[in-house]
Parts: C-alpha cells; structure tokens; sequence
C-alpha cells in the first residue's frame, strides 16, 4: 500500500481536474482517479478527440478543452481507466485498475464525483427504446451518433432542452417534446429572475435555445402528466395526457429527463453526513465554505457538492485545492484568501442563476401507478412497495429484505430516490426522517480474480 | 437505432455470441452495438423481460454483457478488435 500520497482526487470533470491542478500548482503531491479513458467528465466527455462539428455541440462544450489542456499541463499523477471501489474514514482508498487493484492512503482526499440523472418511473420505463437525455448526449459525444428514427424528448430541465437543441442541429428528427414542467413553476420562478440577471449569459443561453427549438416548429406539449410506454420487447408507443386530454404518439425512441442529482455513493459510504436541499429535491453532502465534509479530510466540489453546472464546478474545485494546499502547510491563510476572493466573487455570479433554474424546474413528487416497476434490476413494483409499507416496513432498507428493491447490480443507484419518496408520500414523514439505502462497497464492480491480484 | 453524424469510423471485428461481426472501434461499446441495431442486450433475470442501455453513464447497469469472460457494463468498455461478447439471454 502506498502511504505517502498528499491529495487524491476522484473524478476528472470540471471540478475535479480543477482542484487536482489549483493543487498541485502550490506544490501538493497529487494523484487523480478517474474512471473514463479520457479527462473531462460527463460534461466535457471526449473534449480532446472529438470530431463533430462545433455547431452542434455548442460553444459551452468547446470551452471544456481549455480546462482539459491546462490539467494536462499539471504537475500532477492521472490515473484514467481507474475505478476507486472504496473509500473509507481513514482516508484508505481502494483502486481498480486494468486487471489488479491498490491500495493508498491520503493525507486528503477530494470528491468529485459529479452527479446522476433523477429517475423518476413511470410505466414502461425499462423497455428497451426508452433511454435518458443524458445517455442521448453522451452517445453524441462519445460516440458521434444520433439517433436514427425519430425520437420523442419528455421531461423537465434545462438539459432536455439542450438536448433537443443539439439534436436540431445535428438534423435529427424529434416528432415531439413532452414537457412535464408543472405550469405554476414558471409563475414561481418569476421572482428569482431578478437575482438571476447577474448571471445573465445562462437566460441568454436558455432563451435562444427555446426561440430555437420553437421556430423549428416540433409539437411542444405543455404540462405533461400520466406517461406510459408501451410495447412487447421494445418501445413502439407513448401515452400521456396534456390539456386534460389524452394523447398517443408511436415512437421507438424516447429520451427522459427530469434533472440531475448529486452522485453520492462514494461520499455516503465514506462517512460523509448527508442533507436534504429542498429547493433542488436531492440529498448532498454537508459542507463547509471550501468543500470539507463532516469527514475530516474529505472534501466534495462540482455537483456532487450541489447542482451548480460546470462553470461553478470549476471554481468550487479552485478553492477545494486551495484549502487542501493551505491545510498541508504549501500556502498561508494570507496567500489563500486573497486567492479565494476572486474565486468566490466569481462563484457567487454563476450561482445566481441557480434560484431561478431550481425553482423553474422543481420536481414535484407524485407516486406512479401501481404497475410502474421501481427498481428495474429487481423488477419490484410500486404495489409490491405499497404491500411492505402499508404492513409496516419501516424504511428502505428493511424494504431489501422484504422485496430485493435496491439489491441489484447498480445498488439501488436507479430507485433509491423514488423508494425514498415513496415511503414520505405513504407515511406522510419528511423525506430526511424516511431514512436510506446504505451504501456499501464495493462501490463500483470488482471481481474476485482482480481484488486476488492486488499489489502490495 | 443510432447512426453516426460526421463520417464512418474504422471498423473492427469482433464476435457477439459467438458470431463475427463489425463494430466501429474506439467507442463505448454499448454506442457501437445500437449502430448496429442491436437492441436487446440482456434478459432480466427476474422475468426475462429484455432490456437495453439507459443511462450509458454507468449508473442503471441495464448494459451488462459479457465481455472476454466478465459481466462488465458495455456502455463502459471501448470496442476492440477480437472481443468475445456473450449476452446474457437467459431470463428467469
């Protein structure tokens, strides 16, 4: 086991690859994991070899090589094709690479291990055909490829919207765009639009692409509830109700959104306490004012800390990286505030776009039908959920024992959010009384043959 | 179901179930088989239902095949030549 390492950083997206370089620069030893071949996250996937037209992707995507080149530049050890599988309160960390895995142990450790799509089920939505935003963007990006028939984009969020706009330009055809945005939302978000003109490149942004998308002229449906998915062994239609009417449209590719939600696994499972934010509707590690969780030595930046998109990440990173250097004694409390002022005055301007976003786009929790399966791995149903709770399951990890909810391959990643909700709404408890999934490692897939092959 | 925007990529074979087929190399596998129209990817084991990539972040685990011998998550995994893929088409 190495015991030397100073920082280890986990994930190499905007925040990640920030904190990892602000580091490094003040001469902190510094190792990133990151399990992608390539640096950049999901946000900035493939940034370095990507071969698509600019147009398409946007200027905001072609930013992200910038950020990439400089991190390349760092005196600092990337680990790509590296999984961390572990992570515990004596900052020990597992790490899977290639055939074998090792192990260190850091003086700090920072997360970045960014954020999730929210599932939000609703019948059908296994059926193959049926695939998030999120993955519609990353074949794009990874791959260079759209879809080839017609798609339906349903949901709620600025990356829908992104979505679509991309797909336009790509020249893909989307026979519609079911928006779920509860119509109030709008209405309700109006008074954070004043606070949110100091960041008002993002409702420029916002504004151009949905003049975009409805000058194409692609059926936008408003208020969307009650949608299914239909089909035998794949999707070959949607119902949905809009206008108290209700619709169908026949479509083999449906891409859903409904937000994203910090990716917490590592953190959890650490140790790291949890809260509740309310106006973003997801569970986020507690932090100080420059990212150190409840765990001492453990810091969580980008959107792990909180939503905040990747501009915010960035900077959240800078002063992760700079606390980290201050605290190993590689800078003064001096040298460190007057790096942080203009890091924070930058922050605060990106941040003010977030009230209006998150309140635009709240999700409003509803219980799905019966039939909607839960947990996808374990194919367990709302009704079987309902059944546990109604004889007085106590939370969701008694709910494993009594249905295999969460117990799958992904480890409760995809339900553990609607199981939550689920229990709030029937037990009518506050969702941070209700309790959650543990999380255990290891935290990403391991064999037996490679945790054999570890090096000493 | 999925076709790429720009220009063809160089081809690579592999064999899927035991069948030699071609696959754009250097990309996410789970990318490379939708080309491919390949939409089944496993049975669930539950009710046999078929299920294809989700999340293609590596989240939903709904792309897991076997992949030179390992369950492993296609959607993770870049296209080499000579991989040996096996779905799991075993439901129930």
């Amino acid at each position: 086991m190495r015991d030397n390492i100073q920082l280890a950083v986990i994930g190499a997206g905007p925040a990640g690859m920030t904190a990892a370089r602000v580091a490094a620069r003040h001469g902190v030893d510094v190792m990133l994991f990151d399990d992608h071949p390539d640096p950049g996250g999901q946000i900035y996937r493939n940034v370095e070899r990507q071969t698509l037209d600019s147009a398409i992707l946007g200027n905001d995507y072609a930013k992200g090589l910038l950020l990439v080149r400089a991190f390349r530049q760092g005196k600092l050890q990337y680990y790509p094709e590296s999984s961390v599988w572990y992570l515990d309160k004596s900052l020990q960390l597992g790490v899977l690479h290639q055939k074998s895995t090792q192990q260190f142990r850091a003086q700090r450790v920072i997360l970045a291990t960014g954020a999730q799509e929210r599932s939000v089920p609703f019948p059908g939505w296994q059926l193959p055909g049926v695939m998030t935003a999120g993955a519609g963007q990353t074949i794009l990006k990874s791959a260079g490829m759209m879809p080839a028939k017609p798609v339906v984009l349903a949901g709620s969020g600025p990356l829908l919207l992104l979505l679509a706009w991309q797909y336009l330009q790509a020249g893909v055809r989307i026979d519609a765009i079911l928006e779920t945005t509860p119509r109030e939302n709008f209405r309700r978000a109006l008074r954070y639009l004043p606070a949110a003109i100091a960041a008002s490149d993002y409702l420029i942004k916002g504004w151009r692409m949905i003049r975009a998308i409805k000058r194409s002229g692609i059926p936008w449906y408003k208020s969307v509830t009650e949608m299914r998915a239909v089909g035998d062994d794949e999707l070959n239609r949607i119902h949905f109700t809009c206008g108290g009417q209700s619709h169908h449209l026949d479509c083999s590719v449906l891409m859903v959104h409904q937000g994203v939600i910090p990716e917490i696994q590592i953190a959890q499972s650490a140790g790291c306490q949890l809260q509740w934010d309310d106006a973003q509707q997801c569970w986020h590690p507690e932090r100080d004012s420059w990212g150190e969780s409840s765990q001492s030595g453990i810091f969580t930046v980008g959107d792990l800390g909180s939503i905040v998109g990747a501009n915010a990440a960035a900077l959240s990173g800078q002063l992760a990286g700079l606390q980290v250097a201050f605290q190993l004694g590689a800078l003064n409390q001096k040298q460190r505030d007057k790096q942080a002022k203009s890091i924070r005055r930058q922050l605060d301007r990106h941040l003010a776009i977030r009230p209006f976003l998150d309140s635009c786009y709240r999700m409003s929790p509803q219980i799905p039908p019966d039939e909607t399966i839960l947990c996808r791995c374990e194919e367990v149903s709302v009704a079987q959920l309902k059944r546990v709770i109604e004889s007085g399951c106590t939370g969701p990890n008694q709910a494993k024992a009594f249905t295999r909810c969460g117990m799958g391959p992904c480890q409760g990643r995809s339900c553990a959010a609607s199981v939550e909700q689920l229990f709030a709404s029937l037990l009518s408890k506050p969702l941070n009384e209700v309790g959650r999934f543990n999380a255990r490692p290891p935290i990403k897939p391991i064999t037996l043959g490679q945790l054999a092959n570890s090096e000493e | 179901m999925f076709q790429s925007i720009d220009r063809q990529k160089s081809l690579v074979e592999v064999r899927l179930d035991g069948e030699l087929i071609s696959l754009a190399a250097g990309i996410p596998l789970a990318a490379a088989l939708l080309e491919q129209e390949i939409t089944l990817f496993r049975l669930s084991p539950v009710s046999g239902s078929a299920r294809a990539p989700y999340c293609m972040i590596g989240n939903c685990y709904e792309c897991m095949i076997e992949i030179d011998g390992i369950r492993q998550r296609s959607c993770r995994v870049t296209v080499r030549e000579g991989m040996d893929l096996r779905r799991c088409l075993e439901g129930g």
